[in-house]
């Protein structure tokens, strides 16, 4: 099964690292779920979508809240609208598995062609979630006992996790997985990120515009960082308000673009004063 | 670098497929992928893989440096570790994989001498290095078996075990009052989404037999408590009633969540993970607020006796490699501001507060509310914890 591998290379939208493309493609072949983690807005949750497209597979998403239950993604029995049935004596209510819904999970395995199934932001759930899964992602199966049947993968999914490290993940869940980290694009990774995203843009813009980018991530006490998208909407702001890259060495127009956090203006704010601070009370500091 | 025997069957495996290509980019890229879990520990990776492919680490084509590498006959252990023998039953001999699966048979074996070897190496560079400060500290490290580091690494689980080690008298009492917080999880927001079937009936059997559902709240402790131990220096003489106290919150299984991290007399860039208070093993406090946000509660525990320099020069930790750029009491204004609910909790006797020899104590209790630690105190904590400082 491996020999006839699939093979991932990226899509028109969608740039991914050599070493990136790699991880993908051992962790198909080996049928083991893949774990990315990285910085918010480095693509985690677009490459599944890229994976998808690539392959020509449909691609299911479950995205986890703090609420989600391991269960959720399985099946859901509603025994409220069983209840509810039965009171108007619907038809069929004797029929378990009419009130059995499949989850996001229970529908991948269900599925006649493979699919891509991502569990996107895994972190966000319960400490205890991740190792609720293990079974139904090491065996592709899973029992309901209201009907008595055992659910198991047609097709193995491909499985693309996300998770923005908010919280560790158990040992027994990592040793399944192949682990991805996906480091911020650095500037000729940028270059061909927004080469893909904004065709015609001046060249002398995206340069001035990404050198301000990277020293706005460089300031200590950001809370959080802007991020490859946000310099997508930036870069976008400044075209259609005919910004100038001269302007861009004076000054950052569309701050609020870049800065979504009011901490943060306040933080950049402290800097910059706390820089004039410094230079009026140390005229030698050079 | 925790890799299990799990983990290293899949690699095998994915080897024997020729999953690495023959190449040493993929080799490097699937034993990273299927063996390191985590991005702290890949720099480690890094390190031990270029000081053994040292020399053909720019050789993409592995074929022609895996054959130098195989007749260097010294590499090769004359007496190969079960594991090594095992792997190579495993491993396929099928056509072009041979020099792959033998290199893998190589590279166990070696593997099992690797501590040993690489430490020598390892301290070698170190003290080398050791004038020229920085790098050297914070280059190579094994876990594992024998060195100077691995000795600090058992003096610090010595030492956090002895934090554990229970001792019964007055705990108790700690324990009650950290219980104390357990009212604020009958506040519990959230969705109803259980459904009571017991109330679900009585509704029913009340509606004259019409359906009338009753949900509610599961009940759980949203509390999530972070808790930063002083664990060194002048703290040590409340070592007792710190113990106890870590004891006690351990015992506690009621919170949602409750992690216990470290300094040394004063907050600044880094929080440790561990008692033994070394750059090896830290979180920035920049990344710290990221990930924990302000809705955890958080308790400080520490004499907040200190040189005054530690508190208010740049530069003035107690530890060398702090070498902090801003103030302890700019770190220290930074985390009150970022966790609304905490205290301090300090085992020096209260009335002590006020003598010249504690006279950064003050400091400190004008950013944080302080409580003595001790029954009472820890009361007067729990009860102030359940308000925002600000």
């Amino acid at each position: 099964m491996a020999d006839s591998e699939l093979r991932f290379e990226g899509t028109d939208d969608y740039i991914a690292a050599d070493d990136l493309k790699n991880s993908v493609n051992i962790a198909t072949a080996l049928g083991r779920p893949l774990l990315l983690k990285g910085e918010p807005g480095t693509g985690k949750t677009m490459l599944a979508k890229s994976i998808a497209d690539a392959l020509n597979f449909e691609l299911i998403v479950w995205s986890i809240k703090s609420t989600t239950k391991a269960k959720d993604g399985l099946y859901i029995y509603d025994t409220v609208q069983r209840l509810y049935d039965s009171q108007f004596g619907e038809a069929g209510v004797d029929d378990v598995g009419k009130y059995i819904h499949l989850g996001k999970l229970g529908e991948a395995f269900r599925s006649e062609a493979q699919t891509v199934l991502l569990i996107d932001e895994i972190d966000k759930a319960d400490l205890e979630f991740p190792n609720d899964l293990l079974w139904e992602l090491d065996m592709m199966d899973f029992y309901i006992p209201e009907t008595k049947e055992t659910v198991s993968a047609r097709q193995r999914p491909i499985v693309i996790i996300t998770s923005n490290a908010e919280k560790e993940l158990p040992d027994a869940f990592l040793r399944r997985c192949i682990f991805h980290y996906i480091e911020f694009p650095d500037e000729s990774m940028m270059r061909k990120i927004i080469a893909v995203h904004l065709k015609d843009i001046e060249e002398r813009l995206v340069e001035r515009a990404m050198k301000r980018f990277y020293q706005l991530r460089q300031v200590s006490g950001i809370m959080k960082k802007p991020s490859t998208s946000e310099l997508l909407d930036w870069l976008q702001a400044l075209v259609r308000g005919g910004v100038r890259p001269d302007r861009l060495t004076r000054e950052i127009p569309y701050l609020g673009v870049l800065l979504k956090k009011n901490e943060d203006m306040l933080r950049l704010r402290q800097v910059v004063q706390g820089d004039k601070q410094d230079m009026s009370l140390n005229p030698a500091v050079p | 670098m925790p890799v299990s025997l799990n983990e290293w069957i899949v690699f095998a495996d994915a080897l024997a497929r020729g999953m690495a290509r023959d190449s040493l980019t993929g080799f490097y890229y699937l034993a990273r992928a299927v063996l390191i879990k985590s991005e702290k520990h890949f720099d480690r990776y890094d390190t031990v893989f270029f000081q053994y492919f040292d020399g053909i680490e720019t050789v993409e084509d592995v074929s022609s440096a895996a054959a130098e590498f195989l007749d260097n006959q010294n590499l090769l252990d004359t007496s190969p570790s079960p594991e090594g023998a095992a792997f190579r039953e495993t491993a396929p001999d099928n056509g072009q994989e041979v020099d792959l699966s033998l290199l893998k048979g190589t590279l166990q074996i070696k593997g099992a001498k690797r501590g040993k070897h690489l430490d020598e190496k390892a301290n070698q560079k170190r003290a080398s290095s050791a004038s020229s400060g920085g790098e050297g500290e914070g280059g190579v490290r094994f876990g594992g078996t024998g060195g100077g580091l691995t000795a600090i690494k058992v003096a610090g689980q010595r030492k956090y075990k002895e934090y554990r080690d229970d001792k019964l008298t007055n705990i108790r009492q700690f324990e009650m009052a950290l219980r104390s917080l357990r009212q604020l999880s009958s506040k519990v927001d959230g969705p109803k989404d259980e459904l009571n079937l017991e109330a679900t009936v009585d509704a029913t059997g009340r509606n004259g037999g019409m359906l009338d559902l009753v949900w509610e709240r599961p009940r759980k402790n949203n509390l999530k408590i972070l808790i930063f131990m002083d664990s060194v220096g002048s703290i040590s003489r409340y070592h007792d009633v710190c113990k106890r106290l870590f004891n006690a919150a351990h015992r506690t299984t009621h919170f949602k969540d409750i992690k216990f991290y470290y300094f040394h007399n004063c907050i600044y860039d880094a929080i440790y993970k561990s008692p033994m208070v070394s750059r090896e093993n830290f979180i920035p406090t920049d990344e710290f607020f990221r990930t924990r946000n302000s809705e955890h509660r958080l308790l400080i525990v520490g004499d907040a006796t200190m040189h005054v320099n530690e508190l208010l020069k740049v530069g003035g930790a107690i530890n060398f490699d702090e070498n902090n750029q801003e103030t302890g009491m700019t770190w220290l204004e930074r985390v009150a501001a970022h966790y609304p609910y905490t205290v301090w909790l300090n085992p020096v006797p209260k009335a002590w507060w006020d003598r010249y020899t504690h006279r950064t104590i003050p400091m400190v209790a004008k950013v944080f509310p302080m409580f003595e630690l001790n029954p009472t105190g820890l009361e007067s904590a729990m009860k102030k914890i359940r308000t925002k400082n600000h």
